[in-house]
């Protein structure tokens, strides 16, 4: 061997790794098999699991198809027949699944009290509503009409039984519901009523009339068991605040769904609503104590049932649900306009002496004219007392009597007098677009501040 | 009975390769190591394709591929691993690799004179030892191979994809200029002395 082949032996001996080294080494190449291992072993891995579960193949092979059919059949139970069954009205073969199944989930899948009185309330609603459906349609049949009538009825007085039992453990919280419940009562009232007096619809049949009373008599309990707790200032306002936030929700929400009368209706019992929590909240912090937040409260509640219940909205009036709150402006110049119409009808009645009227109207008018004098000094009262409401009472009766003068004359005038154009004008300034807008914007600014 | 078998000769091949290729790990990862060390005179980097070098060749097992011979297997990804760091590098001896291409390896007049073992008996071990930092790469390969990894001018010639002549033409002129350069430094030192 060569010196240059001796000496390079000797500094290759010296190139050595290190154990440390040759263990990382090892270590880092191992690890990159394991990541990457061959696909031949894979195969035979997969193969081996083949081979394994080979004895259980039918079974398996079953199985594939037992699952898919048990959730497809899952699926059908439990989300297509839920679903179609939630259309269903009295007399649909779906309809015990829609009553007895979703709803009785659905409840038990409330856990506050609160929740479960509002949903027996809202299962009363659904179920005036189905009937009201099959009746429109034609459909309604006397049984149908005794089972809703009794189903009602037990939701009715399951609600109330909640409340009761809510009493003893939150006096306060039962009171609210109450106010809930009485208002989605009144509401359901006022569309059974509304029904009756409906023409040419047949509505008025004995088993409607035992609906209406059922929703009556279920307001005469809750009337009658009103616990005496006033809920607290606190309680009340937040959740007038919860319950007009959603009212202010639904009504951003309503384009293309309600016309643009019902709209500026809308807005304006918002408005309404605005100033009386505001009234309500000055007369708290000054130590007064009226129940105008209740009110506030119920009027909410009552106008979110005519926002989101079109069966509702097809049926009653806003003003006769919610009536419109008028301010004193509004008041002064209500009463203002309609002690002008009953002046005029006087005027006019005056100027009438010396043409032939028959006598016996004439006696009537006089008896009229009479009745509005009468009526006007009891205005002045009024007006001395800054009585505002008793003064609009006063001056609204004066319109009405003036209205059945200017009748009573019709016949013998060519010349009508304006008495009822302008007391309609009079009696709806406040609904106009323009005011509707300004106020709700000024309930607006309130809310936020 | 006949896929229980089957079975089990497909995981008897399977723990053939890993075994057969772990086998050739620990055989061979020294040898790999010193080599590249003498190519790239960088310690880290060495282990780093020695690193390569296996994963490269686990890779190609991985593939369903059967490596019948690992040592020329594992030399020649090695080599080209080094070929490629020498590349990344672009240092001066990759220069050299390409000034070599215009050289005419198939003139075999140079091994006509002395051969290999008497020239290499000529050479100043020690100082030509260190002279191998110098060499063209393509001849410091060919004389690791032969003297450090002892592979026949055969296998070397296999592994470089050349043929057996211009192995051994390449180790010849590599030891001659190994002589020619120890010889000229040996004589500036001399001519130092002198001045």
């Amino acid at each position: 061997m060569s010196e240059f082949e001796k000496q390079l032996n000797k500094v290759a001996k010296g190139i050595k790794l290190s154990v440390a080294e040759k263990r990382e080494l090892e270590a880092r190449v191992v690890s990159f098999m394991e990541y990457h291992p061959r696909r031949e072993a894979v195969a035979v891995k997969k193969a081996e699991a083949y081979l394994a579960s080979q004895s259980y193949s039918i079974i398996s092979f079953n199985n594939r198809y037992l699952q898919a059919a048990l959730g497809a059949l899952a699926v059908f139970i439990f989300i297509i027949v839920p679903a179609a069954a939630e259309r269903a009205v009295p007399g649909d073969v779906l309809y015990p699944i829609k009553v007895r199944v979703n709803e009785e989930v659905r409840g038990g899948l409330t856990f506050s009290p609160t929740q479960k009185i509002e949903w027996e309330t809202e299962r009363l609603e659904r179920r005036i509503s189905e009937v009201r459906l099959l009746e429109s349609k034609g459909e309604l049949t006397e049984e149908t009409e005794a089972e809703v009538v009794k189903a009602v009825q037990a939701h009715a007085e399951a609600a109330q039984d909640g409340i009761n039992k809510l009493r003893v453990t939150d006096a306060e919280e039962a009171s609210l519901a109450e106010v809930a419940f009485e208002s989605a009562l009144d509401v359901q009232s006022f569309v059974l009523e509304s029904d009756k007096k409906e023409d040419g619809r047949d509505f008025g049949t004995e088993s409607e009339d035992d609906l209406a009373d059922v929703v009556r008599s279920a307001r005469a309990t809750a009337a009658a068991t009103k616990g005496d707790v006033f809920p607290s200032h606190e309680k009340v306002v937040a959740r007038l605040e919860t319950e007009t936030t959603r009212a202010y929700e639904l009504f951003g929400s309503l384009d293309g769904a309600a016309t643009e009368k019902e709209k500026d209706e809308i807005g304006r019992r918002l408005s309404d609503i605005g100033r009386k929590i505001k009234n309500g909240v000055a007369e708290y912090e000054s130590g007064i104590k009226t129940d105008r937040l209740i009110n506030a409260l119920s009027d909410t509640r009552k106008l979110i049932s005519f926002m989101t219940d079109i069966d509702v909205r097809n049926s009653v009036s806003l003003q006769t649900l919610v009536p419109i709150d008028y301010t004193d402006e509004e008041k002064l110049e209500l009463v203002a306009s309609n002690k002008a119409a009953a002046d005029k009808i006087i005027e006019r009645v005056n100027s009438l002496e010396e043409e032939v009227v028959d006598e016996a109207i004439m006696e009537k008018v006089e008896v009229g004219i009479e009745a509005l004098q009468a009526l006007n000094e009891r205005l002045t009262e009024a007006t001395e007392q800054e009585d505002l409401d008793t003064q609009v009472a006063i001056s609204q009766e004066m319109k009405m009597v003036a209205i059945d003068i200017e009748k009573l004359l019709q016949p013998f005038e060519t010349e009508v007098s304006a008495v009822d154009t302008e007391t309609e004008s009079a009696s709806t300034t406040a609904t106009t677009t323009e005011e509707v807008s300004t106020t709700t914007e000024e309930v607006d600014t309130t809310t936020e501040a | 009975m006949a896929s229980n078998r089957g079975n089990n000769v497909g995981k008897a091949v399977a723990l053939d390769q890993e075994e057969r290729f772990l086998q050739a790990f620990r055989e061979f990862n020294e040898a790999l190591f010193r080599h590249a060390t003498f190519r790239l005179s960088d310690r880290e980097k060495a282990i780093d394709v020695v690193h390569d070098t296996f994963t490269k060749a686990w890779t190609y097992v991985r593939d369903g591929h059967s490596i019948d011979s690992y040592k020329p297997f594992l030399y020649k990804v090695l080599n080209n691993l080094i070929i490629d760091e020498y590349r990344k590098r672009r240092e001066s001896s990759l220069d050299a690799i390409f000034e070599v291409e215009g050289v005419d390896e198939s003139n075999f007049s140079e091994l006509i004179g002395d051969d290999v073992d008497t020239l290499i008996n000529t050479l100043d071990g020690k100082k030509a030892v260190e002279a191998l930092t110098e060499l063209p790469d393509v001849y410091r390969e060919v004389i690791i191979m032969r003297y450090v990894d002892e592979l026949k001018p055969r296998e070397i010639a296999d592994l470089i994809e050349e043929s057996e002549n211009v192995v051994s033409v390449r180790i010849h002129r590599g030891i001659a200029m190994l002589k020619a350069y120890t010889e000229a430094e040996e004589a500036k030192i001399i001519n130092k002395k002198n001045e």
